[in-house]
């Protein structure tokens, strides 16, 4: 899963509920692999996008601008399942 | 045993995207300007709508409002007073609206339909979380902030106030006695999203109400043609 930092999802939590969710279910021992991403803003003084270090303060990370611009970090996906295929008893 | 990966990359919002992009549309041709009202609970927003709607409607505009809310009625009868048409959407227990409950709450509305509509407001459920992440397919999403609440409101709800168009302070009649602080409030807002439009506002004695129904009027002729 992709997780941005404003998706207002904790990969905490999340990895919380996958494990009383899937318990019990064919899905019981599955992986659920989060990558958080940071929020990435484009500045629109210097040209650059830069990654905020908090969200206390969205301001350009190379010129300290201040940067309305998101260009990530409000994700919230499922980037792809791997599947095991087990063969069939014969 | 093998092992395949199925690529997905697939928002689990994707479903609420889709249905807010379509009555965004809807909206867009049927010439009404919607706003997404997104608060606290207790920030004022049923009062603060009650007299926008009030307002408007003394200049000549068709209005109405859908407000969500968890069990009662309550704000869809304050918000009645104003002489517009409103619609409750009870939540029972969920914590915010989502594009289902607005495109069905549009449906059978009787007396109103979108053409004949100026402005729709929807009153958010009252909280700071969740509704940053449903789209409504409002053109505008405002999110409100009472002197009462603190200055740092914005810093500790950055991701609703990130994703506002406008913010508005609402019950500035109690700046005093609350000791709000009134520069580091709109500091606060600015840090969080730059360049945001800010209206200071109070229901009770009409302040800063003339801005606000000037940005509405401007807001409607710009997005909506």
């Amino acid at each position: 899963m992709r997780l941005g930092a404003l998706a207002s999802v904790i990969e905490d939590s999340l990895q919380f509920c996958w494990g009383v969710t899937v318990e019990g279910t064919p899905l019981e021992g599955a992986k659920l692999v989060i990558s958080v991403l940071p929020v990435v803003v484009h500045c629109s003084a210097c040209g650059k996008n830069g990654e905020l270090e908090s969200l206390q303060s969205f301001r350009c990370p190379h010129c300290g601008e201040p940067a309305s611009d998101l260009r990530q970090g409000r994700e919230l996906e499922i980037e792809s399942i791997e599947i095991e295929d087990v063969e069939e008893a014969v | 045993m093998t092992t395949r990966i199925v690529e997905l990359r697939r928002g689990i919002l994707k479903k609420n995207d889709e249905l807010a992009a379509g009555l965004r549309n809807r909206f867009t041709s049927a010439g009404v300007l919607v706003l997404n009202l997104v608060s606290s609970p207790g920030t004022g927003k049923t009062a603060f709508l009650e007299r926008t709607l009030r307002e408007l409607r003394a200049k000549g505009n068709k209005v109405a409002a859908l407000v969500g809310d968890l069990e009662t009625d309550n704000d869809a009868r304050r918000l009645a007073a104003s002489g517009a048409p409103v619609r409750q959407i009870n939540t029972h227990g969920i914590c915010h609206l989502d594009a289902e409950m607005i495109d069905r709450h549009l449906a059978n509305w009787e007396g109103v339909t979108l053409p004949a509509l100026d402005y729709l407001f929807i009153e958010n459920v009252g909280n700071l979380v969740c509704p940053s992440s449903y789209d409504l397919g409002e053109k505008i999403r405002v999110a409100l902030l009472s002197v009462t609440e603190g200055e740092d409101k914005p810093l500790k709800y950055p991701t609703l106030f990130n994703s506002a168009d406008a913010a508005v302070i609402t019950k500035i009649d109690l700046a005093e006695p609350c000791d709000f602080d009134r520069t580091r409030a709109l500091e606060n807002v600015n840090e969080i999203r730059p360049g945001i439009r800010v209206f200071e506002t109070s229901a009770k004695t009409g302040a800063g109400m003339d801005g606000w129904l000037a940005y509405l009027a401007a807001e409607r002729v710009a997005r909506i043609s």
